[in-house]
């Protein structure tokens, strides 16, 4: 089954609360707005050093010194469709040699949520904290989560303070950026709708065309 | 949101003045209106009210403003360790560390901050909490580990690392080591180890287990650490209270107290606005990015 096929059938099984949740999402956050204020093809990254899943500090300049990066945000641990979206990157940009690609995700969850995602789903790329949100803000992806879905959590006891260590559920829009090798963003895709991830099944030709062009 | 948006409004919020506000922002009038609303719309509230002379944060405006601080300050720290990331700039890091706070992965943070940042200077301090916090003040310490406080002083930040619960260390021999939970009221009957302050860990647990006892049990003997605390425990001088995260030497057990008292929480806390050396940034993105407690207990 696709990333695709996977997302619509989790959809699928929606409960009229969580889909009240979600139509909130639609139409609290502007795709055009957020389009305009995120990282744009032609941009340059921001630096960035974060801890990975194992405790290492990861530095973006580091990674870029090895090839092409790619950037994906994914809003934590407690969305399902972020974590089918992290096992299916993980497919499409397993870590071959000499591919010279990197891929990092990013959520604002502490407290080793990072080391638990990826032992869970045995994924072979960085997962890093995104503490605080700082790079998150600087890509221009942050959103804070509506009150209805806020709620939501809150009645699963899933708790902004507890997973983030900061009140306010700011967390990233699921969004995906190719940086080229001299910190050149190449690619970027912003899915408001956190259900759909509909362009992913493009990343490795914008790989594959930045490989011939750098 | 943008940081923009963000930056607009805590200068809107600071001036309480539209003009004045694009004055110091640099931009128009209209454009700030426009961000304003749209910051708003996002969040899902009036930030502020708008009257004809008078501009007023609203109850959530001002709910709002130190959590939208909180995203300025995080991107202003990692925009300046960008900065950092291109020199080998003298990283000074003073950490001030509770006396009855035992962890080891302590060492394992501060290894991999010498690790990413080459030009650490490191030094640790162990004293009470509110001794280090007048330090911090002063500019003596840059970041403190230690137990949350009933209140914390203004310009603090402070952040969760975990919460633990209470626990009693005694002799492996002891009577009421066979008791996988032990009551407040066997305590009673015991000699129990104080502190040497009144707001220390074991003072804290013993004024939880006098509420619900209604007396204070025995305690002819104080220690100033945790450390000092086992060694007494270890010496028959009497039962430890401590924290469940310690670790228990050998001939030692900890056990939890049935009569539930409430968890204690460990915190970092640094003082708001103050420039920080990358090597204080880094520890406190590491120490909040760990596992402090066992990864499998992580929800």
């Amino acid at each position: 089954m696709s990333l695709n096929e996977s997302l619509d059938a989790l959809r699928a099984k929606m409960t009229s609360e969580a889909a009240g949740a979600y139509e909130e999402v639609l139409q609290r956050l502007d795709p055009r707005l957020l389009a305009e204020n995120a990282l744009k093809p032609g941009d340059v990254m921001p630096n960035f050093e974060l801890p990975n899943a194992e405790g290492k500090m990861v530095s973006s300049l580091e990674l870029l010194s090895h090839g092409t990066l790619v950037v994906t945000f994914y809003r934590g641990s407690w969305c399902p469709y972020c974590m089918l979206t992290l096992q299916a990157l993980d497919l499409i940009l397993a870590p071959v040699p000499g591919q010279q690609a990197s891929l990092v995700a990013l959520s604002p969850e502490t407290g080793g949520r990072a080391r638990f995602v990826k032992d869970k789903y045995n994924l072979r790329f960085e997962l890093l904290a995104d503490v605080d949100n700082a790079v998150a803000s600087m890509f221009g992806v942050l959103v804070r989560l509506p009150p209805l879905y806020r709620q939501r959590l809150l009645s699963q006891g899933i708790e902004s303070e507890t997973l983030h260590g900061r009140k306010g559920w700011f967390i990233p829009v699921p969004s995906t950026f190719v940086v080229a090798r001299n910190g050149t963003v190449a690619h970027a895709e912003i899915h408001v709708d956190y259900t759909r991830r509909t362009e992913l099944d493009t990343l490795p030709l914008v790989l594959r065309a930045l490989r011939q062009y750098s | 949101m943008d940081l923009p948006q963000i930056g607009y409004f805590i200068v809107l919020s600071r001036v309480l003045n539209f003009t004045h506000a694009a004055r110091e922002c640099k931009i128009t009038q209209p454009a700030l209106s426009r961000a304003i609303k749209r910051l708003e719309w996002e969040l899902g509230g009036d930030l502020l009210l708008r009257e004809r002379s008078l501009t007023q944060l609203t109850e959530f405006g001002r709910a709002m403003l130190p959590l939208l601080e909180q995203v300025q300050a995080a991107a202003d720290v990692a925009r300046d360790e960008a900065r950092q990331l291109q020199t080998q700039e003298r990283a000074p890091l003073r950490l001030g560390l509770s006396p009855w706070l035992a962890f080891p992965l302590i060492g394992t943070v501060l290894r991999e901050v010498i690790a990413s940042v080459r030009s650490t200077e490191f030094s640790v301090s162990v004293e009470a909490e509110p001794v280090m916090r007048e330090r911090m003040l002063r500019g003596d310490l840059d970041v403190l580990v230690g137990l949350r406080a009933d209140t914390l002083p203004e310009r603090f930040n402070q952040w969760q690392l975990f919460s633990t619960g209470a626990a009693v260390f005694l002799p492996r021999d002891h009577l009421l080591a066979a008791d996988e939970l032990i009551h407040g009221s066997r305590l009673a009957e015991s000699v129990l180890l104080g502190a040497s302050e009144p707001e220390a860990l074991p003072e804290r647990i013993l004024s939880q287990i006098v509420r619900r006892l209604g007396r204070r049990p025995s305690t002819p003997h104080r220690a100033s650490n945790w450390e000092t605390s086992l060694q007494l425990v270890r010496s028959g001088l009497g039962l430890g209270l401590g924290l469940s995260c310690w670790p228990t030497p050998p001939e030692l057990v900890a056990r939890g107290l049935a009569d539930r008292l409430p968890d204690y929480e460990v915190v970092v806390e640094t003082i708001a606005g103050r420039p920080q050396s990358r090597a204080v940034s880094t520890f406190v993105k590491l120490a909040r990015a760990s596992a402090w407690m066992n990864p499998a207990n992580v929800p």
